[in-house]
């Protein structure tokens, strides 16, 4: 009876066949992730609720560009320590290409000739010289003096020993692919392995430290895990098959292990059989990473309490750093060389011995006894570390509750407290920052890190930074742009759980996002200061002289941390289950390009530039959180969308292809038989018709209802005379405020210059012909197209949000941005008048005829005085 | 089977709801109306692409009236929930709280909502008590208000005890006593509670539903789902079965069971009018 109700029986699967399952679905989840077996459902009832596409293709670019990259990096470093042995073994001669040897060679001989009076060759100096700078060159000197001194002394060499102070290289003066040649078999086989060992353990490290450090929380059983404890499958098979996920599902040592060890054996002899070598080492130290990740999991939850397991866990993401950037700290010649000479002082042994894959480099049998010990500890540590976690887990996965202990005990009530939502939103986030140890690593231990490399990669950056504020406040920008991508482009995905919340509130969605956003800016803010303190504090004119650039700074870090926060919303998908893909990394990279533009401005002398710039990127971040306040009604309805309506974002758009498009036919123009004049003008009408008839079309698709009357295309209000005299009248207006303003101009020296410096540029021949072109553009198109672009599109897009005074304001400090920098004044006076009329009229005629008086009145005023 | 269904569920819809009544008022709500109903919801309709997930939805749920909302599991009561609070925007039809529309007046339809989702998530690395005063200051309460209500909401919930824990750390009962503790704090007159007494113990059931009771007394409108069909019966004075979207019938238990000719329980009356589901033959 109790053999029927166990029913049969079934043997628990092989821990090979465990094994298998789990890989397969740690590969499926992968793809699946990325995408790439990803195919097209059958349409079910729920099709239309379908995710968003992810990034397959980025994901794949990424994985080639990075492995190309590491080998690239690879076949540098062993070059550098070829090159290194080669010398350290010649060091009574000078080592050079074949080609100066040739010219040594040559040399010597017309020396002899000389010598001999038989015949007087005065240039062979000169030519030697010349060989000598090459020579210098390629050995990578790029300083002047250095390289003058290098230069001297090999002439000194020359006179004093003649060819016999010199010596062909083997070792070829440069390597970008792994070849045999860049190796240098000859001398001590630690020459080369020492150093290269070291690299090898440093990255090994890193692999193990970081699979152990950053795969997961420790203190939290991971899921999965759990899972698979559910079924009848041994404890040993399951901590196997984790451990092999481990070894195989390891991004970093593929990118780094991987690419590092295929070059050095490919170029100590092994050619594309290093690839294999490559691989089983890669596989080997993924073993060992996996194996003592195993340990870890099992053991430090038994051993410690669940709130000192995370502790360590964030100790040890620290410590997991430092091996990497030590590995990668080696492109540099000087660190090489400490990282040698440290290697040099331990024994041997220590370094190239059976159990580091680095032996298979010296060939013979040391590589077969590093095979062979390299199998063989990976069989014990593999099977020694399943069977003490086996032993670990007997009673069980865990021995507390959570990841983070609060305790069972009643909080103590606070007094009265009025801290308003801003605050309360602040407080709220500023508790995550504080507790949650993976954004607090991110957000300020990447700019220490990253600041350090840039440090000892090149330590003549501190002194630069030191003297020059716009380069310390480019690179204050630029850190807290990193702690705004980590930061404020992801402050929203990681509300999405909890996101029901905010919908119980009597505060719109877009309300609290923005005071997320104005926190992230106060935290990168702070960074910033700190940063800028540091890096001018050795100079205290620098600090002085460096407080206009610090503003501009401050002013950048908190509209990126708008646009920051903007493209996060906009780029999280709220449907998406696994946390670390909700926002889309596209957007992320988007942040960091934009931000690169604005560490421009702030670089750059030009004080135009950084006004533009400023007002460019306050529009984009406007432009952004209208989007974001349009769609924080939706965030979690999987079908609905916002009503179609022109935006900010649209005018940003429309005005950009239109500039782009029109740069791109004025160079294509160019090329053909047209006089400058006549290109200029096709080109602005051809950009605007283009970008007009576009706009328009994807404006009709996107179902903009009564589209022509947004868009003013229709009569004016109180009849077409009317609206007409209006808009010659408030341009008549306009246009004597110019003419007024230019006369201003004249009276100042500096606005002449500048005057006269834009006239130059925007005309140079001014032919006749040059004349009637200019005029047919600025009469007759340019009013055409930039009324539709800048009022009906932008000018619409800030209404709906601003209201009439604010969008008249706005679009007319963007108008004046985009013309030259002599006619903001006048300009923006004329964009204020047309959005003026344009609102009273809503039709576009009026600010057309508004915009043509204003022209015809200036551009007739300067040919009248030339 | 599919007459059966039809046959049921249309003379229930226009018998004893008030849809009819609407009908026959042409779509003009009536000065009463708008006084007596705290929810008001006419031909609401949600569809998620091709997939209709409520359909042609119309009830009313006067000021004072704890009010069921009972039906198979996707039905489509979660989603009549989320609109109600605005997390969704109605594919055709209005859903009014107050007078006033559920998504368009989002925000003053909340300072009169409180809501309670199945499966209450909470933000990481905050303590329980720092997220009920978070959720006291967004809206807009002072701190000693905040400190003056929760205290008695988590002793009654028995919370008290953990408020210094990880919500994170709290099992699904205590998360869903956090939730409510949430959803109490600004003295809402609409409860909306999507299946309140899952995953809580008998003990908490109980206190809940006398909570409920309480604030009913107090003028307070509920409306609930749940599973538990004989709980419903006991505590609501009126029900509204859903099945696949659509309205099958809603009206007290009496009306109920006079219409599906049913026997006693809303259990055999749920199978009738579900339809599609026979009642267990020992039944």
């Amino acid at each position: 009876m109790s053999a029927a109700l166990r029913g049969p029986e079934r043997p628990p699967p092989s821990t090979l066949r465990v094994a298998g399952l789990v890989i397969g679905l740690a590969v499926r989840r992968l793809t699946s992730r990325m995408s790439i077996t990803r195919r097209k459902k059958p349409s079910t009832a729920r099709g239309a609720t379908a995710r968003k596409r992810s990034a397959g293709v980025l994901f794949l670019v990424f994985s080639i560009l990075f492995l190309f990259n590491g080998m690239v990096q690879s076949t540098l470093l062993v070059h550098r320590v070829a090159v290194a042995a080669e010398r350290r073994a010649n060091l009574q001669s000078e080592l050079v290409t074949r080609d100066t040897m040739v010219w040594v060679d040559w040399a010597h001989r017309c020396v002899q000739a000389e010598r001999r009076h038989e015949h007087e060759d005065a240039n062979w100096r000169e030519t030697l010289l010349r060989a000598f700078t090459r020579q210098v060159r390629d050995d990578g000197i790029g300083d002047d003096i250095n390289a003058v001194r290098r230069i001297s002394e090999l002439m000194r060499i020359f006179e004093e020993r003649g060819p016999a102070g010199f010596r062909e290289a083997r070792v070829p003066s440069r390597a970008v692919f792994p070849s045999q040649r860049g190796w240098y078999g000859e001398g001590d086989a630690g020459e080369m392995l020492i150093p290269l060992g070291v690299v090898g353990i440093l990255l090994a490290a890193a692999v193990v430290l970081n699979s152990t450090a950053s795969n997961q929380d420790l203190a939290k059983v991971d899921f999965s895990l759990e899972w698979w404890f559910t079924f009848p499958v041994p404890a040993r098979s399951l901590l196997l098959a984790r451990l092999l996920e481990t070894a195989v599902a390891n991004p970093l040592a593929w990118f780094t292990v991987f690419p590092f060890f295929s070059v050095v054996f490919w170029c100590a002899g092994y050619s594309w059989r290093g690839v294999a070598g490559g691989l089983a080492s890669t596989i080997y130290i993924g073993l060992l990473a996996g194996s003592v990740r195993i340990v870890a999991e099992t053991g430090l939850r038994r051993f410690f309490s669940l709130r000192n397991v995370a502790r360590l866990q964030a100790a040890l993401t620290l410590v997991a750093a430092i091996p990497l950037v030590i590995a990668i700290a080696t492109m540099s010649p000087q660190w090489l060389t400490t990282l040698d000479r440290l290697g040099r002082r331990l024994p041997t042994w220590v370094i190239v011995n059976p159990l580091m894959p680095i032996g298979i480099a010296a060939g013979g049998k040391e590589a077969v006894m590093a095979v062979l010990g390299c199998a063989l500890f990976a069989l014990v540590i593999t099977g020694s570390a399943t069977t003490l976690g086996g032993w670990m887990l007997r009673d069980g996965l865990t021995t507390g509750a959570g990841p983070h202990q609060g305790h069972r005990q009643p909080a103590r009530p606070v007094g009265e407290s009025r801290l308003g939502a801003l605050g309360v939103v602040a407080g709220k986030e500023l508790r995550f920052l504080v507790r949650d140890r993976r954004t607090f690593v991110q957000v300020f231990l990447a700019p220490v890190i990253i600041l350090g490399m840039q440090m000892i990669m090149n330590p003549r950056l501190w002194r630069v930074l030191a003297t020059h504020p716009r380069h310390a406040g480019a690179m204050a920008f630029g850190l807290s742009a990193i702690v705004l991508a980590t930061g404020a482009c992801t402050t929203f995905a990681v509300e999405v759980p909890a996101l029901w919340m905010y919908f119980t509130f009597p505060l719109a969605i877009d309300e609290v996002l923005v005071r997320k956003a104005a926190f992230w800016g106060v935290v990168a803010s702070v960074i910033a200061v700190v940063t800028f303190g540091v890096l001018t504090s050795a100079d205290a004119t620098a600090v002085l002289n460096g407080i206009p650039t610090l503003v501009l700074v401050l002013v950048g870090v908190v509209l990126y941390a708008f646009i920051g926060a903007g493209l996060g919303v906009l780029g999280t998908d709220a449907f998406e289950t696994e946390p670390r893909h909700r926002v889309r990394g596209s957007m992320v990279y988007l942040f960091m390009t934009l931000a690169g533009l604005f560490a421009h401005a702030i670089y750059t002398p030009s004080a135009w530039a950084k006004f533009a710039q400023l007002v460019l990127s306050a529009l984009l971040a406007y432009a952004l959180w209208q989007k974001v306040r349009d769609h924080a009604p939706f965030l979690l309805d999987p079908s609905e969308a916002p009503a179609p309506s022109v935006a900010v974002a649209d005018g940003l758009i429309v005005a950009l292809a239109f500039f782009v498009l029109q740069g791109l036919l004025v160079l294509t123009l160019g090329g053909l038989d047209f006089s400058p004049g006549a290109a200029l003008l096709l080109a602005f009408v051809g950009a605007g018709l283009v970008v007009g008839v576009a706009s328009l079309f994807i404006f009709w698709q996107s179902r903009i209802p009564h589209l022509w009357a947004t868009l003013g295309l229709r009569t004016p209000r109180r009849g077409l005379l009317r609206g007409v005299l209006t808009g010659v009248g408030a341009g008549a207006v306009g246009g004597l405020c110019g003419r007024g303003y230019l006369m201003v101009v004249d009276r100042f020296d500096v606005l002449r210059r500048l005057r006269d410096d834009t006239l130059s540029l925007s005309h140079s021949d001014t032919g006749a012909g040059t004349i009637l072109w200019f005029i047919a553009l600025t009469v007759v198109a340019a009013p055409l197209f930039e009324e539709f672009i800048f009022r009906a599109v932008l000018f619409g897009g800030f209404r709906r949000s601003i209201g009439p005074w604010g969008a008249a304001l706005a679009s007319a400090l963007v108008f004046a941005v985009v013309h030259p920098p002599i006619a903001v004044v006048p300009v923006f006076v004329l964009g204020f008048l047309a959005a003026v009329v344009y609102e009273r009229s809503r039709s576009l005629v009026v600010p057309i005829a508004t915009h043509m008086t204003y022209n015809a009145i200036v551009v007739g005023a300067a040919l009248w005085r030339s | 089977m599919r007459a059966d269904i039809v046959r049921i569920s249309e003379p229930a819809a226009l018998a004893f709801d008030c849809t009819w009544q609407y009908h026959h008022a042409g779509f003009h709500q009536s000065e009463e109306q708008v006084s007596t109903s705290m929810v008001q919801i006419r031909g609401l309709t949600k569809r998620y692409g091709e997939f209709t997930a409520l359909s042609n939805v119309t009830f009313d749920i006067p000021r004072g009236e704890l009010f069921a909302l009972v039906g198979p599991n996707g039905a489509g009561k979660t989603t009549t929930m989320r609109l109600l609070m605005g997390i969704l925007k109605p594919s055709a039809g209005t859903a009014l709280v107050d007078g006033r529309s559920c998504f368009d007046d989002r925000v003053e339809v909340k300072r009169l909502v409180g809501f309670l989702p199945d499966e209450p998530i909470f933000h990481d690395y905050l303590r329980a008590i720092e997220i009920v005063r978070f959720v006291g200051s967004m809206h807009g309460l002072s701190g000693s208000e905040i400190e003056g209500r929760a205290w008695p909401l988590l002793e009654r919930m028995e919370l008290a005890d953990a408020t210094d824990e990880y919500a994170v750390n709290y099992s699904r009962g205590m998360k869903k006593k956090l939730a409510l503790v949430c959803a109490l704090m600004h003295q809402p007159k609409l409860l909306v509670l999507d299946e309140p007494t899952s995953g809580l113990d008998p003990i908490a059931t109980r206190r809940l539903n006398e909570l409920l009771l309480e604030m009913v007394q107090g003028g307070a409108t509920v409306l609930l789902s749940s599973h538990l069909l004989d709980q419903v019966e006991r505590l609501c004075h009126r029900i509204a079965i859903i099945n696949a979207g659509r309205l099958a019938a809603v009206g007290t238990l009496e009306e109920l069971r006079r219409r599906a000719n049913a026997e006693s329980s809303l259990e055999d009356i749920f199978f009738a009018v579900a339809g599609e589901i026979a009642p267990p033959a020992s039944a």
